[in-house]
């Protein structure tokens, strides 16, 4: 494993030296962060409820970084999870291949959840596009040892994502569109999506705000299509 | 021209002017009534329509399943089973899981078959069970549902020689991935209820699948419920003791277990698929099942 990440780490570096004016370009860059959310959200099963979120990215290199992320909702769930990104930069733009796990305590239902999935994506400054698969495995807070059946998993699943940028990345703001089975702490099945359009602003060098608005449909396709929620989202970043 | 007419095939497509497997418009936004619409007009027909108890001549009966007979222009499949429910002696109930037709216009093919009789005695043409299914109610199909059902969201129950509650089944509308949020409330209200009563089994029926555990279909090829949901339902069954839960929906048999409670996905029924098969119950102090060819 560490000769894989080893060799990894060259070739990204024999790759960055091959276009290194592409630092200039808004990828591979980056710095010590933590983001914090707010959430309002409503749907059919929890009705109003609110979350509270926390990230935090840790750049160990241009080419490596990692994120810490913790939910806490006034629904009873609790996720908790992280991101390795090793990436590459390019003259146009930036390939990244992620590998998360996420874990999910859900008081309100008794269940625990936990997600791994490894993805790859490419970044550019108005488009940027991830696919990769994801393995889930559900446990009732009360598994019986005994009875062997005690827990069930979604083993093979699809994790994708499509968005779409106004400005380019090093732009002081922008605002985006997106389609995806999953956000920063949900992990939805291959064929439910989620439709989100946010904004950030960056008031000066240290400090950045921005605000989403996520909706999630049920049932599109293969069942008949409704809708089931909707999640506004505001919040802060702060750069060390 | 040409890029005219690609516009209009584009929007034919996405519109659901092709009528084929899929209501192209209803994916986007269903066009039947949401569930809370629907679970309305269920209750407005249960209470001119009294829920049913089945009496059995004896404690340990049968029961016939079936699912996604994706009726169409053939209704073959279909036929056969009622007729092989109807001559049974000890299967007093059959249950067909839902997405009796497949598009729009079906359903009178489909109910020339739900009413297939080769006898006489016509006893137990009001113990066929539908559960909806999304297929049921695309392209606005949900009124033809309603004129011949009346009602998604029901339960029935069976009643021993000696008087006695024997099993209750309790059916549900999952055909849009959520139960919304009144029919969230009367399932929850229905299983405390009646877990309380004193039956020897309680299952939940229904269409779409909780859990997708296996890789060929699951995670990949259908949709389900919203995860918040699967969440939801799974515990509310699990806290109030069911025993099983029966769905259709995917078309390949899936049988696996979560908290307690038993998952069996029905494969389909489907004219022509070959082999197609249905599920046969044996109900008694303890459950068991298999699976028949058609």
């Amino acid at each position: 494993m560490k000769r894989c990440l080893f060799l990894f780490l060259i070739l990204a570096n024999v790759l960055n030296a091959w276009s290194k004016d592409t630092l200039q370009s808004g990828f591979g860059v980056q710095r010590y962060s933590i983001k914090a959310n707010v959430e309002y959200g409503y749907n059919y099963t929890y009705n109003s409820y609110a979350n509270f979120s926390g990230i935090a990215t840790i750049p160990f290199s241009p080419h490596f970084e990692m994120e810490g992320r913790l939910q806490l909702s006034t629904a009873n769930f609790y996720v908790g999870g992280f991101v390795l990104r090793p990436k590459i930069p390019f003259k146009v733009g930036e390939l990244f291949f992620e590998t998360r796990a996420q874990y999910k305590l859900l008081a309100r239902n008794k269940i625990h959840e936990t997600c791994a999935g490894l993805s790859l994506g490419y970044r550019m400054d108005y488009v940027s596009a991830q696919l990769g698969a994801f393995t889930r495995v559900f446990t009732p807070f009360n598994h019986d040892m005994n009875e062997g059946y005690g827990f069930t998993s979604e083993v093979y699943n699809i994790f994708w994502r499509l968005e779409v940028f106004a400005r380019p990345q090093r732009n002081k703001w922008n605002v985006s569109a997106s389609i995806a089975n999953n956000n920063d702490f949900q992990i939805e099945r291959m064929w439910q999506p989620i439709f989100n359009v946010g904004g950030r602003y960056d008031i000066d060098d240290k400090w950045r705000v921005h605000a989403d608005i996520e909706f999630k449909p049920t049932g599109m396709f293969h069942l008949n299509a409704s809708f089931y929620s909707v999640i506004t989202k505001v919040g802060f970043t702060y750069f060390l | 021209m040409k890029k005219i007419t690609y516009i209009i095939l584009t929007v034919c497509l996405l519109t659901g002017c092709t009528k084929g497997n899929f209501d192209w418009a209803g994916m986007w936004n269903g066009q039947s009534p949401y569930t809370n619409v629907r679970f309305d007009h269920s209750m407005e027909y249960n209470q001119t329509h009294p829920f049913k108890t089945i009496p059995v001549s004896q404690n340990n009966y049968r029961i016939y399943v079936c699912t996604d007979t994706h009726i169409d222009s053939t209704n073959r499949n279909l036929t056969k089973f009622v007729n092989l429910y109807h001559h049974d002696p000890n299967c007093p109930i059959a249950i067909h899981l839902g997405d009796m037709v497949n598009a729009d216009g079906n359903y009178p093919k489909m109910i020339e078959a739900w009413y297939a009789d080769d006898r006489t005695d016509k006893s137990k043409w009001d113990t066929l069970f539908p559960v909806v299914g999304n297929h049921d109610i695309y392209y606005g199909q949900w009124t033809e549902y309603r004129k011949y059902f009346g009602t998604a969201t029901y339960w029935f129950d069976t009643q021993g020689p000696s008087g006695e509650k024997l099993d209750l089944f309790i059916v549900f509308d999952s055909s849009n991935g959520t139960l919304q949020t009144k029919q969230m409330k009367w399932l929850k209200n229905v299983l405390q209820t009646k877990s309380k009563e004193g039956y020897r089994h309680i299952i939940a029926v229904t269409h779409t699948n909780l859990f997708f555990p296996y890789s060929a279909h699951g995670s990949g090829a259908n949709a389900g419920f919203a995860l918040e949901e699967t969440y939801e339902i799974a515990d509310l069954l699990a806290k109030n003791k069911i025993e099983m839960y029966w769905c259709g929906h995917e078309h390949a048999r899936e049988l696996y277990k979560f908290n307690g409670i038993e998952f069996i996905t029905v494969s389909t029924l489907q004219d022509p698929v070959s082999p197609a098969y249905y599920m046969v119950v044996e109900m008694g102090e303890n459950i068991s099942y298999h699976f028949e060819k058609i």
